[in-house]
């Protein structure tokens, strides 16, 4: 298990971290999320020692990091970057064998991983002449090659198309599911809601909220309901029970209303022949707005 | 993983990529295509020995042609012709359109073209050498001395020699080797210097660099970074060098006697450790900046220490065993250019070359050390160049 404890971090008059505790378990994914500039980059590099907090303590299983521990890690940092004229399959045996792997064992980690990633038939390319997608992939298969107990992504998905960003998420739910413990920061909430166990969400270097994501949602003290109706008039929306705030669009009204409110009193409140209904624990997207507000 | 490893993985990393570049093969091959230029070149403009043309006019030359035939050697290296004139105008045409360098009249007086030039006016030389040595043996007659004796003993060393070092005050091989390695030694700090700063700055260029110190230690990364580039500039260097001196054996434009091996294997041992120290420095400043554009200004105080210790040197050297020479054996940056100079003149002892090495190796060290600290504290500064002290004390530890 990783677990950062009150990291905190200043630069000059700016407070990048004030005490950022969260943990990430083996054989769980952690979604880490928050506005620009909240911390997350900062935070992660703390991880690998690229950034020393001014007080707090980064342990992996318990144990202070140290420099064995850092080869069994794999990390996509937010600045990507490879050597733009070297051969992939080089470059990605490279940084294998720079992780601990004897030679012929980063070669065959290399070739399956970069197959399993669609570039098979580009072994021997040079960096520069593949896409940007393309060049993510590589990015990706370096931090996967050494087999990592410990998986830190900094916005694996952002410029992903479609495909590659599906591809992602099923390497890191194969990965998380052999036990590695990931960690990934993104500022796609469905997606992180989709694909992570855990959640942290970072507001100006402090975390708001951190747990089992089912857990928060059921423990949430706010419901979310979901109305459509045949009309078009939702002045009904204004008055009901419970009510935390209200939007309107062209599926209908979407609510927030206290956990505590009785659904069947909700649904006599509604104006109108009704559609579809549903009363359900917030998202993650209302969570993390009541956090970060 | 050891440090060993780490270093290893880097130096190979950087030697097998750069022999791949294609700046490396065409820079080697265009280097190697120059220096074959500067060899063949002239043999092929001036393939003969120095012909020099005098003409004479009038009586009594005789002598003095006989004798200037003997100053221009036995070995034929200056070939002399000589051309007969019997009117005062043809001979000075010819001297005027260049057929000789210079006319000689009744053995008594010479004429020439009298221009300022840049090449020395060889037959006239030869032909007052000539009449100075017949002066003298005519003086000498009595003595019954010939024209040759008398040659011998105006350019002769009279005066047996003993040196007290017991190197051979004929033999200037060693100090020729010296220097020339001196000469070299600097010329490739210069030229490859450039090399190990950009080198440096490019893991910060193409951002891999998180990746890498997220992994191995900073120093490791450099020290691997310094060995590689550093073996493939001293290859490139010595390949260049071996292939000169061997082109100028084949073609016989120089002439170089067999070359000591002692005073040659001290300096290529020196030749390696300055590389080192002065790469080392380049090194470090290559840490401190974020962009290959900022390099070669930051680079200035490194450049001045390699010219300013040159020149030092050079000063220095002219007492072999003075203060300063002593003094500047155990600076580390000065040490590389003095030792093997004061070897070849045989002014230091050998404990004195023993600490010189090992101050130097464990200053490059050190430097390599200081410069991993830098790199790392100036690692997340992406952008503006950093001052030494804040790089220096952001670093968390090395």
């Amino acid at each position: 298990m990783l677990e950062l404890t009150n990291l905190t971090k200043r630069y000059g008059t700016v407070q990048a971290l004030d005490g950022c505790t969260f943990a990430v378990r083996r054989g769980r994914m952690l979604g880490f999320v928050g506005p620009n500039g909240a911390g997350k980059t900062t935070t992660m590099r703390c991880v690998f020692g690229l950034v020393k907090p001014d007080a707090g303590s980064v342990t992996w299983k318990s144990q202070p990091i140290g420099p064995a521990d850092l080869l069994t890690f794999g990390y996509m940092p937010e600045q990507r970057g490879l050597y733009p004229k070297m051969r992939i399959a080089d470059q990605v045996a490279y940084f294998g064998e720079l992780h601990g792997l004897s030679r012929s064992e980063s070669k065959a980690a290399t070739e399956s991983w970069l197959t399993r990633l669609g570039l098979g038939e580009r072994l021997d390319d040079r960096l520069e002449q593949l896409s940007h997608g393309n060049q993510q992939r590589v990015q990706l298969a370096t931090a996967l090659v050494h087999d990592p107990d410990l998986l830190v992504l900094d916005e694996p998905f952002s410029g992903l198309d479609p495909q590659a960003a599906d591809l992602m998420s099923e390497v890191l739910r194969e990965r998380s599911a052999a036990g590695v413990a990931v960690v990934f920061s993104s500022h796609q909430l469905d997606l992180v809601e989709d694909l992570c166990e855990d959640v942290a969400v970072i507001n100006v270097g402090r975390i708001v909220l951190t747990g089992d994501l089912a857990e928060l949602k059921r423990a949430s003290s706010v419901r979310r309901l979901h109305v459509s109706t045949a009309g078009s008039d939702h002045g009904w929306a204004r008055h009901l029970p419970g009510l935390i705030s209200v939007e309107q669009n062209h599926q209908g009204v979407v609510a927030i209303i206290e956990s505590g409110v009785d659904p069947a009193t909700l649904l006599a409140a509604v104006d109108g022949s009704i559609e579809s209904f549903s009363f359900s624990p917030p998202s993650l997207t209302d969570l993390y707005r009541e956090a970060v507000q | 993983m050891t440090s060993w490893r780490a270093i290893g993985l880097v130096w190979r990393r950087e030697v097998t990529e750069r022999i791949r570049s294609k700046v490396f093969m065409i820079g080697t091959a265009a280097t190697l295509l120059i220096i074959t230029a500067i060899f063949v070149i002239p043999q092929l403009v001036n393939p003969g020995p120095d012909e020099v043309s005098i003409g004479v006019i009038g009586a009594d030359s005789a002598p003095i042609i006989a004798t200037a035939r003997l100053l221009a050697g036995p070995d034929d290296s200056i070939e002399l012709k000589v051309l007969e004139y019997d009117d005062m105008a043809g001979a000075e045409a010819a001297v005027e359109d260049g057929t000789i360098e210079a006319l000689l009249i009744d053995g008594t007086d010479l004429v020439t073209l009298g221009q300022g030039s840049f090449s020395s006016n060889v037959g006239s030389e030869l032909l007052q050498e000539a009449a100075a040595a017949n002066a003298v043996e005519q003086l000498v007659a009595e003595t019954g001395m010939t024209s040759e004796q008398v040659i011998e003993l105006m350019t002769g060393e009279l005066l047996e020699t003993r040196t007290l070092s017991g190197v051979s005050a004929d033999d200037p091989t060693r100090e020729i080797v010296a220097y020339a390695g001196l000469m070299l030694m600097y010329m490739a700090i210069l030229m490859y210097g450039t090399w190990t700063l950009a080198g440096v700055t490019e893991e910060k260029s193409n951002r891999v660099v998180e990746i890498l110190v997220s992994t191995i230690q900073p120093w490791q990364l450099l020290t691997g970074k310094v060995t590689g580039i550093g073996t493939l500039a001293i290859g490139q260097f010595a390949l260049t060098v071996g292939y000169g001196l061997a082109l100028s054996r084949l073609t016989g434009s120089v002439d170089l006697a067999d070359v000591p091996l002692d005073s040659a294997a001290m300096v290529i041992l020196w030749f390696v450790l300055g590389f080192a120290i002065y790469s080392v420095m380049f090194a470090g400043v290559g840490a401190l900046v974020s962009r290959a554009e900022d390099a070669s200004s930051a680079s200035t105080p490194v450049t001045i220490a390699a010219v300013g210790s040159f020149m030092i040197t050079i000063v220095t050297l002219n007492e072999p065993s003075g203060l300063t020479a002593q003094i500047a054996t155990f600076v580390p940056f000065t040490a590389p250019y003095v030792v093997p100079v004061r070897f070849a003149l045989d002014a230091i002892a050998w404990w004195e070359i023993v600490f010189a090495a090992l101050i130097t190796i464990a200053t490059a060290y050190l430097l390599i050390r200081v410069a991993g600290r830098i790199y790392r504290g100036a690692l997340l500064s992406y952008g503006a160049r950093l001052k030494l002290r804040e790089a220096w004390s952001s670093a968390t530890d090395t």
